[in-house]
């Protein structure tokens, strides 16, 4: 997947996070490789939203089987588990 | 012998220094090694002055860090209030403030999250941040300082013993109260270690067993499994969860033996497959925080034979109070069983009498357990903690049991059963969640006249939220609107699930607000969907 693409996913989340997924903090600065679980950026029932969120604007699927750490914990985490869905 | 929190590890760290005692995230410590991390923290915290008896709030997310935490506050004397951290800046703030904490432990993001809260926390003198360094100018109020945690490791050790004895608290736990913000529920050394034995004796735990540690050390449930894992000599293996695949992973991985879960857990993890076979290690798991409802249990039975099932429950107040035989579940899977051991579990009526089999009344806790009251709440304590009524008379130093609200019976044969809460006391996602602490949300908004939140039963929750507001001015506010007003300030677990704009809410003959009315009323409509299958 082209960087543009990456970008521009990882701008759609963190407008989505800003806007409404009660983030504890704002994002400025934040590192697409930082954990927003242990960071305390965002909570599980934040996450519920963000995967709401995923599924209606990329047309996807998320079972309960992929909502795991491994899965939501950066920026970079999300974006990938987004794109393996699209291709 | 335990006196303090403390000598829980220090036993097991003299005894089997080099066994297994903590994981987290594939890193492993020693009882010897988590022993070294704590007595350098304390030896930290008494540089900066902690005194026995002082309060330190520990505000992080569950790592090897909040554990040596508690236990380093604990060997300092001092008393820990760990917050949950889904709390946010407000409700962190409350906390703050009502324990008078001087010390406070978080990590640098999450002090950037809880800023606004700082200022209400009058006696905090000192902030110990963990994690990566972020600039935090302009965060902080003037006067406060700042020591980085990694400072503990070039501290001295803190030696010899300190002056405290199993009686003094060793931790305050905010729960909520039946009436406005959380009310920090006053816990004992004693009651810690001695609901350790407790409960490491009906789960016959022992140095073999890896227990995992999902639930938060905030909630006395989840805290257990760090004390009895100490007192056994047991591993905790540490892990924070977004969904059930973390869950069974680490039972895979971690070849875990003991899980302690709450109603929501069970039910996720029921969404995905797995058979017992993928766990040969798991020995017990155990329920408590809310019902579990029994076609769950029996699920859980089909899926796991040879794993056993206990039913608990307990109230912060009195710690654990009562736990279902394994052998049971399949008898009476709706039972919480019998008291735990070195309790006594009574059923009183409103005369202060023992009821009966079959007949409902308070279910009463005594015993070692029942904690010191509410922190700095002479009302609320008093009618919760109350002298035994069927002491005998003789005995001239009055002892205190734990009333608990909670209505329940006992069949023929002395097994008990929670039928519900004596007030309105709302539990969802395994934390118990005032109405009028939810209402309060809604009148701060500053738009809303009248509020009543009601707990409406549900499988996987316990219970969802539901509020009925009616508004200042009509048509000021839509109720998509005002949710996202007030879930901006409230935990996400006391979020309600639906809220109802009325023109008006109705009144008793004294011109306050009918609950009873609007309880069954939300209540009968969802009886009557449940029985249309809606």
């Amino acid at each position: 997947m082209p960087l543009q693409d990456t970008t521009l996913f990882i701008g759609k989340i963190s407008d989505f996070l800003l806007e409404e997924a009660d983030l504890q903090i704002e994002l400025e600065g934040l590192d697409p490789t930082e954990s927003l679980i242990s960071g305390g950026i965002i909570d599980s029932i934040g996450i519920l939203k963000l995967v709401g969120f995923i599924e209606e604007q990329w047309d996807v699927q998320l079972g309960p089987e992929e909502i795991s750490l491994e899965n939501f914990d950066t920026l970079n985490s999300i974006v990938k588990l987004i794109q393996t869905h699209l291709s | 012998m335990a006196g303090l929190l403390y000598d829980l590890l220090s036993a097991s760290a003299n005894r089997i220094t080099d066994k297994e005692c903590l994981v987290y995230r594939g890193k492993m410590l020693t009882y010897g090694q988590v022993d070294e991390h704590v007595t350098k923290l304390a030896g930290l915290l008494r540089e900066a002055g902690l005194k026995p008896g002082e309060r330190v709030v520990v505000y992080l997310e569950k790592s090897i860090e909040e554990v040596v935490s508690i236990l380093a506050i604990s060997r300092c004397g001092g008393i820990f209030v760990d917050t949950n951290t889904l709390l946010k800046a407000r409700q962190v703030g409350h906390i703050l403030g009502d324990c008078g904490a001087r010390f406070l432990i978080t990590s640098y993001r999450r002090l950037k999250s809880i800023s606004s809260a700082l200022m209400e926390a009058v006696k905090l003198e000192a902030i110990f941040a963990c994690g990566s360094r972020l600039p935090l100018k302009d965060v902080l109020p003037a006067g406060m300082i700042l020591i980085d945690y990694g400072e503990a490791e070039k501290a001295m050790p803190l030696v010899g013993p300190v002056c405290r004895i199993d009686c003094d608290p060793a931790a305050i736990i905010y729960t909520s109260g039946s009436t406005g913000m959380p009310k920090g529920v006053v816990v004992s050394h004693r009651n810690l270690t001695a609901g350790a034995e407790s409960v490491a004796a009906y789960l016959h735990n022992s140095p073999q067993d890896r227990i995992l540690s999902i639930l938060p050390f905030s909630f006395d449930y989840g805290l257990n499994q760090l004390t009895t894992s100490l007192l056994c000599g047991a591993t905790l293996v540490l892990q924070n969860y977004l969904g059930p695949a973390d869950i069974i992973k680490a039972l895979e991985s971690e070849q875990i033996t003991g899980l302690a879960g709450i109603p929501t857990i069970w039910s996720q993890l029921l969404l995905l497959e797995w058979s017992t076979e993928r766990f040969p290690a798991l020995r017990y798991i155990t329920n408590s925080g809310g019902r579990f409802p029994e076609f769950q249990v029996r699920e859980y039975r089909r899926r796991l034979p040879r794993v056993q099932i206990y039913l608990m429950y307990g109230l912060t107040e009195a710690f654990r109070s009562t736990y279902l035989d394994p052998r049971q579940v399949d008898i009476r899977p709706t039972s919480i069983g019998k008291a735990i051991p070195n309790a006594e579990v009574m059923i009183l009526n409103e005369q202060g009498m023992q009821c009966a089999p079959g007949e409902i009344g308070e279910l009463v806790h005594r015993g070692v357990h029942v904690s010191l009251g509410y922190w700095n709440d002479r009302e609320q304590t008093g009618i919760r903690f109350r002298p035994n009524p069927l002491q005998a008379s003789e005995i001239q130093v009055r002892e205190l049991a734990a009333f608990s609200g909670d209505l329940a019976k006992t069949d023929d044969e002395g097994y008990l059963y929670f039928i519900g809460r004596k007030d309105h006391m709302i539990k969802t996602s395994g934390f118990r969640v005032s109405p009028t602490e939810i209402e309060e949300y809604f009148y701060s908004t500053g738009v809303v006249r009248d509020a009543v939140a009601v707990g409406v039963p549900d499988d996987a929750l316990g219970e969802t939220i539901s509020v009925v507001v009616s508004l200042r001015e009509a048509g000021s506010i839509g109720d998509c609107e005002l949710l996202s007003l007030v879930s901006r300030e409230m935990p996400s677990f006391m979020v309600p699930k639906a809220i109802e704009i009325r023109h008006e809410l109705p009144k008793n003959s004294n011109g306050k607000i009918d609950r009873t009315a609007i309880y069954q009323d939300v209540l009968g409509r969802f009886t009557s969907d449940a029985q249309h299958g809606i």
